[in-house]
């Protein structure tokens, strides 16, 4: 490090930096006073976590704008300290300046609201988590920006790379959407694992709330930092300085993450052209964009017939995927049943059937039929018969997923699998639910009765009966 | 001493610096020539550490320019397009030479006053010229071995000239420095410069003291009594030729005396010797070598 170099950017710095801080702790303690005092300390400490955390993403892109102009490079790199020592120095300031700037707000808080309230070992492990997050957030936004050869670029790259994860989420959810019959969750967990922002602020979150801290999660963001100082040194150290103001064509810039997003995006489209729901204007639109990042990225308006060519591989490949993901159901994941996390998995389902017949789908709605089984973990022996009539059922529908046309009628019913901690929790996990063409005949209907809740509705007259009740009166 | 050997730099596929090698003598004061795109302002940055080498090797008093911290401190660089920041000012731009290099606050006064720069000045709203004279002023505050002066030269105003001329020969002479300096008004680095260097496609294709070369190429008249042609001087270094009837308007490289006697042989009925200008040597040397056409 090169204390010479330090000490010239913290004297350039430091008025802006005092400034930032005083905002932050004025913020911090406008927030802290707005509410009850037993937990002010913890408001503030958010507050001041979530500021200098923005801090911590932002000050890089300042901080490094020089190496993206080709004048102030010639200043910068021309300073008497060596790449590796400017480096270190640059990110030991704006971590030092992120650093002093939350400590002082969280001492200062302390004194006002944390004495008594706050015990001293929640704290120094709310700073200690803080620290390590800024220290995260600042190599790995200070990367990011360095993959660009110029600041609207390094700004583009960093905001593509901070939806990344979403995009990944929003891919892998469309595809469980559309072509893994019944599950149709949000695949959020997908996105925090990508993102090592998300990962940070779930940390501190845990860490404020006295929450278990998640060791991995914990590991996975080191890691992500740790990738983050090889690319340091490789954009940093091992620069060349005539990149400055040039496109910005290396590896990790524009022409990966255009294709990237191009593919994630197109691998929706075919996912829901596949399932019947096709949209082909957003074709379009999609290309558009396309040519329009291409414009972003070359800074001139061309069709080139590489891009076509392109653009028409990755619509080869991923309408090839989704068409084997759908004729293989799923690539196997619709047949596959989670194993159970939760107490009970329940079986809930209905249909709209005929009077006469339970087993009998009824287009006009004139009764309804509930069954809700609950299966306790570790009893599955037990209600091995519900098990497999509802196994069974569950198989055919997915069949019916696969098999249905673009112009198929609606559901007759649907069948929910789903997790619960308790018989009367409303809290469900790993929901899956799946349409049903055909109802559960009425015989299964009656084996089912004996190991659960069987109820047949009227809407119309808004009765309820159990199933035997319901063929008694029939009768 | 700088010395500057095989240099090697491409900019992706384009070879723009293909085995440069020179030496800079202490106390000298080198003009560095060249068409545009050639890789003058490639070389000063590869000296100056700002960009780095494919291959080669550049040595300042036998130290590395791009590793030695110690060595770069007394390089001054000044850019052919100076960055200031948005609303800085002369006075807070000397914190990064204060903090940075070798600074002299009473050299720093001296020459603020010479080159006339008020501290209070925005630099962002300073013109082309004064943005020049800032930069100067600052190269000139640090003590340095060796300043690069990339086209900083062009553009002054003749005051301004004579003065940073002034400075660098007090430099030169209480201090020892190097100065390289880039531009395309040979005129003025005529002016200033005691040694050349001219870079083409990629090498230095002449290079050294600039009075003796000069001393080596002349421009000789001659006229004869009938029409003569090219192949009587078939023994002589031309770089230029023209002719208009029985007169012959030629630059030769080679020592004055023994080109005047080639000539003589001839038997001329006039013969005038001219000395040339920096910039026709730098003409001639690139006619020669088909750039003319």
């Amino acid at each position: 490090m090169s204390r010479e170099y330090l000490n010239y950017l913290i004297r350039k710095r430091a008025v802006v930096l005092g400034f930032f801080a005083m905002c932050c702790l004025g913020i911090s303690i406008a927030w802290a006073a707005g509410g009850l005092a037993d937990t002010a300390m913890l408001r503030g400490s958010e507050t001041a976590a979530a500021l200098t955390m923005l801090m911590a993403i932002g000050f890089p892109l300042v901080q490094f704008s020089y190496v993206h102009r080709r004048s102030s490079a010639d200043r910068f790199f021309a300073l008497p300290v060596s790449r590796e020592k400017q480096l270190v120095t640059e990110i030991a300031f704006l971590f030092g300046s992120c650093a002093v700037c939350y400590l002082v707000i969280m001492c200062i808080l302390y004194a006002m609201y944390g004495i008594g309230h706050m015990a001293a070992g929640q704290f120094l492990l709310i700073l200690a988590a803080v620290l390590l997050s800024l220290l995260e957030a600042v190599l790995i936004s200070s990367c990011l920006y360095l993959i660009a050869n110029s600041v609207f670029d390094g700004i583009m790259i960093c905001a593509a790379y901070t939806f990344l994860p979403l995009t990944a989420a929003v891919t892998v959810t469309t595809f469980h959407g559309s072509l893994v019959a019944g599950d149709h969750g949000y695949s959020s967990g997908l996105s925090y694992l990508l993102s090592p922002a998300a990962l940070a602020f779930r940390f501190i979150t845990s860490v404020h709330n006295g929450e278990p801290v998640s060791v991995p999660e914990v590991l996975l963001g080191i890691a992500y930092a740790l990738l983050a100082c090889f690319g340091l040194y490789r954009n940093y150290a091992e620069r060349k300085t005539e990149r400055a103001e040039q496109l910005s064509d290396s590896l990790f810039a524009y022409p990966v993450i255009i294709n990237i997003y191009a593919a994630a995006t197109l691998f929706c489209l075919a996912c829901d052209t596949v399932s019947h729901r096709p949209d082909f204007i957003l074709y379009l639109i999609l290309f558009v964009v396309y040519i329009i990042a291409q414009f972003v990225y070359k800074r001139k308006i061309e069709l080139k017939p590489v891009y076509l060519a392109v653009f028409a591989g990755l619509l080869a490949v991923t309408h090839i995927t989704a068409y084997a993901g759908w004729k293989t159901h799923g690539f196997g994941e619709a047949e596959r049943l989670p194993l159970p996390t939760e107490n009970i998995r329940t079986y809930d389902y209905y249909a709209y059937v005929t009077p006469e017949d339970l087993g009998k789908a009824d287009p006009e709605y004139r009764v309804c039929v509930r069954v809700m089984i609950n299966i306790p973990r570790g009893k599955e022996a037990s209600y091995r018969e519900a098990i497999d009539i509802l196994e069974a059922y569950r198989k055919k529908a997915i069949d019916w997923y696969y098999e249905r046309s673009a112009d198929s009628t609606g559901d007759t019913g649907r069948l929910n699998v789903y997790g619960k901690q308790a018989e009367n929790s409303y809290d469900m996990t790993g929901h899956l639910w799946y349409g049903v063409k055909e109802p559960i005949p009425e015989k299964d209907l009656i084996r089912l009765s004996e190991y659960g809740s069987v109820q047949v509705e009227s809407p119309v007259l808004e009765e309820s009966y159990s199933l035997s009740q319901y063929i008694e009166k029939r009768r | 001493m700088l010395r500057i050997e095989n240099l090697h730099k491409s900019f992706g596929t384009a070879a723009v610096l293909k085995g440069v090698s020179m030496t800079v003598n202490d106390g000298s004061i080198v003009g560095l020539v060249g068409v545009n795109g050639v890789g003058k302002s490639t070389l000063l940055r590869i000296i100056a550490g700002v960009y780095r080498a494919d291959t080669g090797m550049v040595q300042l008093n036998g130290r590395d320019t791009w590793y030695d911290e110690e060595i770069r401190r007394s390089i001054a660089f000044v850019s052919d397009e100076p960055y200031y920041p948005a609303g800085s000012t002369v006075a807070s731009l000397r914190l990064l030479y204060q903090s940075m290099y070798d600074f002299d606050e009473a050299l720093f006064e001296e020459y603020r006053q010479i080159f006339g720069i008020d501290l209070k000045m925005s630099l962002t709203s300073m013109s082309k010229g004064m943005k020049k004279r800032v930069s100067l002023l600052y190269a000139l505050c640090i003590h340095p071995k060796l300043i690069l002066l990339d086209e900083a030269y062009d553009g002054l105003e003749p005051l301004a000239r004579l003065r940073l001329k002034k400075i660098l020969s007090g430099m030169i002479e209480d201090e020892n420095v190097s100065v390289i300096i880039s531009g395309h008004n040979l005129r003025e680095l005529e002016d200033i410069c005691d040694a050349f260097c001219i870079l083409e496609d990629g090498v230095v294709l002449s290079y050294g003291d600039l009075l003796e070369s000069k001393g080596n190429v002349h421009k000789y008249q001659a006229a004869w009594v009938s029409e003569i042609t090219r192949e009587a001087f078939s023994g002589l270094d031309i770089l230029h030729y023209e002719q208009e009837g029985r007169v012959v308007r030629m630059v030769v490289r080679g020592s004055e005396e023994q080109v005047r006697e080639e000539l003589k042989k001839t038997d001329p009925v006039l013969l005038d010797v001219l000395p040339v200008s920096f910039e026709e040597l730098f003409l001639y040397e690139l006619e020669s070598r088909g750039y003319a056409e």
